[in-house]
């Protein structure tokens, strides 16, 4: 033992003796100074085993060196090897707070903007000794580098706090939706073939896992993902689209599993969604093919059957996201088609469509006439209201400059769009991305961009707009948006990290649908706030971007004001609830119809009496109906199931039900709803 | 079985022989037993076309079935691959340019056997499918043949069964001995023609002088494909100077030769002008890779992976090059190529490796 004790003195004096090669054997460096680092061959420096957020790719680095920094000041200070002497020396650095037992990363980097050079700001406080650590992961070459006081950086317009959340598994970290129904947006994590993790928000921002083992999808989320209640039941079901084909999760009545249903069709699958194509109150899902004209599957109530044909037929595909809206405030759904493919010789694959829905279920291709068959190279665009005027703009984001740069549509209110990119700020934005989701991020009243250059580009309503002074810490590829902390203000997932919204002192109002004769999800619904701004509408969404799934929830900011004169729920049956007054910084909930007075419902298929009721509801079904009721739900105002019954050819016992406003809801044996309120004494 | 299989060749022969000799006493003219009506095609079975000899898994040519292969090739999981060509009497392509696909006559035939014969257990040799493409009077078409079992022959795969495509679990081992197992991909039409295509037009891919101007073996004697083509009449004439791809393998080639004969077989179809992936600016065809930025070297990828993930290649260092990234990711919505392989091709990677490692040239 004792022998072992001093060798171990005889290669700690060792070490001692060669300044920089150790942890416990720093050279302390100076605030506005350059330091030589000698080259690592014929050095045998301790290399770094704690690499903060670079990856090694399986090859660690076998050398290190290691310096100290013992702020006099409170600075912002820059560490760099960025210098022109250095040429095109490949250093990476790490600088840690700590002591050498229990190092803590503060900050790394590699390649600084794309050179192979490498440069940190941090912000060192007094007193604090900060480890710095350089390695030889790429080379060998000794390198200079500086460690300067930054200038004052610039203020961030909106900033995020990065935060992991425990529970996030796997890879496919691309899916943020309500699962559960409560109204609160949870984590969806694809894990594999035979694992999804659910990681549901609760009260006070944090989160609870649940693994669901789910039979073989086969496939996973590789290309997108989209959620939404196809069944109609209270809880979201997924797709998942992969290069061969996609996979149905389906949540069970209770969301305590997912059954598989993998579709046979094999075809390489960009975006994909949740929407009522044929508007029969059941969600049929959509699904671009980069090869062949668009899929789709549609429910009959209990199936999803495929079909191709109709929705985007170019020959041979070049179909990467669709983004379903009303363009021409006609009252039914419109498809914007954002695509991608060779341009050259006129032969198009490249040119963006547009399927106006002709209210029968058919769609027709209008992009000429409309000015929306844009030749840009486009994974997806931002759809929204940017200048809230009640139309809604398409922001043509491209992922490739060889057809032109990111193109601003203006909705022109007449069917036709025209580009405002001059002068927009788009027109000197030439970064490049996949991923472009209008929401307002910073609750000011006007939707903004999160797009391509890992930042946001913020509306002014007014078609202008303008990119964080700073970048955000994004991945370019899963980035889904949504509410994970219940604050008001949008946050983004990265990977196992959520960027919570600092946010600011700007007012908000999130509104959740409950659908009842529309598909319970409120999908394609239209929902306007009133108040002094004038409007600012949403079309209720799954699957917006290319490939990752935001929040369902319809999310406005409206700045400073302090009410909002109404709320306008335009529900795709064409029911239409208005409520009165609200206050801002809510979450909102709506019922369809459970706004609308007693004698106002005429579902077509069935009445019922006495209304107001004492204890039990009769029902009567009009002449001469092909319609077989098959089962009855009661729901309160506020969407909660509160009475269920398959008997529907007897009077409902309601005698148990508090005294108020409730709606019945009768579905037949084709899946179909029809409701009808009443009022329980 | 065997015995009725004799019987009708001794049959067939009698009768060729018959007729060949009815005509003319003096001279031999064996008959090709090739059967290809454009009206009628594709056939449902392959036998139906009468393009091998002998029992149809030993691939052997019939008469005016000529075989072929690139210097270069497309990796596809490992398959090994046959290639045929027959053209109907009296007509022949005609040379374009040393890289453009020859002007092929109406009635030409393309045939492509995918194979294996490492499966497992035991390595045996096992025939997964044979494409073929026919020069009609409209264009090119695509035609899949899925081999049985037994191997005794291949059936159309037609309908819908063509438009999803399929797969096959196979279970084999590599080069190396690893031994894996896949969903070996049966492509759909559509994913033929997302690789086989230019200008939204059919084309075939590899048939280009730049591939075919080396020798191959045909019976005892080893001869230049060109050569050969118009020896058998199917081509006209070609240049005696061609600029040419080389053998990726062949290491006593210069390595960016290879490496771009490689990169010309496994990208440039979507990879070049007028064809699927053009918005990006890299160029692969063999003819224009002699030039940094077509290759990708200190090009800006128009999506960077990561903040030291953002050139296409980045010379000395292939972590830090996006070819590579992609070359080693089975990730559907990563790798490349796209299409056509499930598993890496670890001699590729290789290959791009040392050329990335040999490069010097100093980024801006």
């Amino acid at each position: 033992m004792k022998k072992i004790t001093s060798v171990i003195f005889l290669l700690f004096s060792i070490t001692v003796a060669i300044a920089q090669q150790d942890c416990s054997t720093p050279v302390a460096i100076l605030l506005n100074s350059t330091t030589t680092a000698p080259a690592f061959t014929g050095e045998n420096g301790t290399a770094p085993t704690l690499f903060c957020n670079l990856n090694n790719n399986g090859n660690n680095p076998t050398k290190g060196k290691w310096y100290t920094y013992t702020a006099l000041a409170n600075n912002s200070v820059i560490l760099s090897t960025a210098l022109a002497q250095n040429g095109n020396s490949d250093t990476r650095v790490f600088v840690y707070t700590g002591t050498c037992g229990s190092l803590v990363c503060l900050t790394a980097n590699d390649d600084y903007n794309g050179a192979l050079t490498s440069q940190v700001t941090f912000n060192a406080t007094t007193g604090t000794t900060y480890i710095i650590a350089f390695d030889n992961r790429y080379s060998n070459n000794g390198f200079d580098f500086t460690l300067m006081v930054a200038p004052p950086p610039a203020t961030d317009r909106l900033s995020f706090t990065t935060q992991a959340v425990t529970g996030i598994a796997g890879t496919y970290n691309n899916c943020i939706a309500d699962m559960n129904g409560d109204n609160l947006d949870d984590i969806v994590s694809a894990v594999s073939t035979t694992q999804l993790v659910i990681s549901y928000q609760q009260a006070g921002g944090t989160f609870t896992s649940t693994s669901f083992a789910v039979s073989n999808t086969t496939v996973l989320p590789s290309w997108s993902i989209a959620a939404g209640d196809y069944d109609n039941n209270g809880f979201n079901d997924l797709i998942y689209g992969s290069g061969s084909g996609v996979v149905f999760l389906k949540a069970n009545n209770d969301g305590t599993g997912y059954t598989t249903d993998r579709k046979t069709q094999n075809y390489l699958v960009q975006r994909t969604n949740f929407v009522d194509i044929n508007n029969d109150g059941k969600l049929d899902a959509f699904a671009c093919d980069d090869n062949a004209p668009n899929r789709f599957y549609m429910n009959d109530g209990v199936n999803l059957n495929a079909n191709q044909g109709g929705l985007g037929d170019f020959p041979s595909g070049g179909n990467y996201a669709s983004n379903w809206f009303d363009f021409d405030n006609d009252g039914d759904i419109d498809m914007y088609l954002a695509k991608c493919g060779q341009g050259g010789s006129g032969v198009g694959g490249n040119i963006d469509q547009l399927h106006k829905n002709n209210g029968d279920g058919t769609y027709t291709n209008v992009a000429v006439e409309a000015n929306m068959a844009n030749p840009e190279q486009t994974w997806s665009g931002a759809c929204g209201d940017f200048n809230n005027d009640g139309w809604m703009d398409v922001i043509v984001g491209v992922n490739s400059a060889s057809n032109g740069y990111t193109n601003v549509k203006r909705n022109n209110g007449n069917g036709t769009f025209t580009s405002v990119t001059a002068g927009s700020g788009y027109d000197t934005n030439t970064s490049l991305g996949r991923e472009y989701v209008a929401q307002d991020f910073d609750n000011d009243g006007f939707l903004d961009v999160l797009g391509s250059g890992n930042n946001i580009m913020f509306g002014d309503g007014n078609f202008h707009f303008t990119a964080n002074p700073n970048t955000y810490n994004l991945s370019a590829f899963d980035r889904p948006i949504g509410d994970l902390n219940n604050d008001g203000f949008l946050d983004i997932q990265n990977g196992t990290n959520v960027l919570f919204n600092n946010g600011n002192t700007n007012k908000w109002l999130n509104v959740n649908l409950r659908g009842i004769q529309s598909n319970r999800n409120g999908i394609g619904a239209r929902v306007e706030i009133h108040g002094a701004w004038g409007q600012q509408i949403r079309y209720v969404q799954s699957g917006t971007g290319f490939q990752n799934m935001s929040t369902i929830t319809a999310h406005f900011g409206i700045g400073q004001a302090t009410t909002i004169d109404q709320v306008i729920i335009k529900w795709p049956s064409g029911i239409i609830d208005t409520i009165n007054g609200v206050n801002p910084n809510q979450n909102l909930s709506v019922v369809e119809g459970s706004t609308l007075a007693v004698n106002s419902f005429n579902n077509g298929v069935f009445s019922i009496y006495p209304n107001p009721v004492k204890s039990v509801v009769n029902i009567q079904l009009q002449n001469n109906l092909n319609v077989t009721l098959k089962s009855a739900l009661v729901y309160d105002l506020t969407g909660k199931v509160v009475l269920s019954t398959n008997a529907v050819n007897q009077p409902i016992n309601v005698e148990n039900l508090a005294t108020g406003t409730y709606i019945l809801t009768i579905s037949d044996t084709n899946g179909k709803s029809y409701p009808q309120k009443f009022i329980k004494e | 079985m065997k015995k009725y299989y004799l019987l009708s060749a001794v049959l067939l022969l009698t009768f060729v022989l018959f007729i060949s000799c009815s005509d003319n006493d003096d001279e031999y003219i064996p008959i090709s037993p090739v059967t290809v009506d454009l009206t009628l095609v594709p056939y449902p079975k392959l036998s139906d076309y009468h393009f091998f000899e002998g029992a149809i898994k030993d691939q052997i040519p019939s008469l005016n079935v000529v075989a072929y292969e690139p210097a270069s090739s497309l990796f596809t999981d490992y398959a090994s691959k046959k290639r045929f060509i027959w053209m109907p009497n009296g007509v022949a392509a005609a040379y374009v340019a040393d890289n453009k696909i020859l002007d092929f006559p109406v009635g030409t035939v393309l045939i492509k056997t995918f194979y294996y014969t490492t499966i497992q257990p035991g390595n045996q040799t096992k025939i997964i499918e044979t494409r073929i493409m026919i020069r009609k009077d409209d264009g090119w078409k695509f035609y899949e043949y899925l081999w049985n079992d037994d191997q005794t022959d291949a059936d159309l795969v037609t309908g819908i069964d063509f438009t999803n495509g399929s797969t096959k679990n196979i279970t084999f081992a590599k080069p190396s001995g690893e031994i894996v197992t896949t969903d070996y991909r049966i492509p759909s039409d559509a994913e033929c023609f997302a690789c086989h295509k230019i200008n939204e037009i059919a084309t075939p891919i590899g048939v280009k002088p730049q591939n075919l101007n080396h020798n191959h073996t045909y019976g005892n004697t080893s001869k230049k494909i060109l050569q050969k083509l118009v020896e058998q009449g199917y081509l006209e004439s070609y240049p005696s100077s061609i600029a040419s791809v080389v053998d990726y393998h062949d290491t006593t080639q210069p390595l960016d030769l290879r490496l771009r004969s490689y990169l010309d077989a496994n990208c440039a179809h979507c990879h070049q002008d007028e064809a699927r992936c053009y918005y990006r600016p890299i160029r692969l065809p063999f003819h224009q890779t002699d030039i940094d930025s077509n290759i990708g070297i200190c090009l800006l990828a128009d999506e960077e992976i990561s903040p030291t993930l953002q050139k296409v290649i980045t010379p000395g260092n292939f972590n830090k090059s996006i070819m590579h990234y992609r070359m080693i990711s089975n990730d559907e919505s990563e790798r490349m190529p796209l299409l056509g392989r499930t598993m890496v091709h670890d001699e590729g990677v290789a290959l791009l490796e040392q050329y990335i490692l040999s490069l010097t040239q100093r980024c801006p």
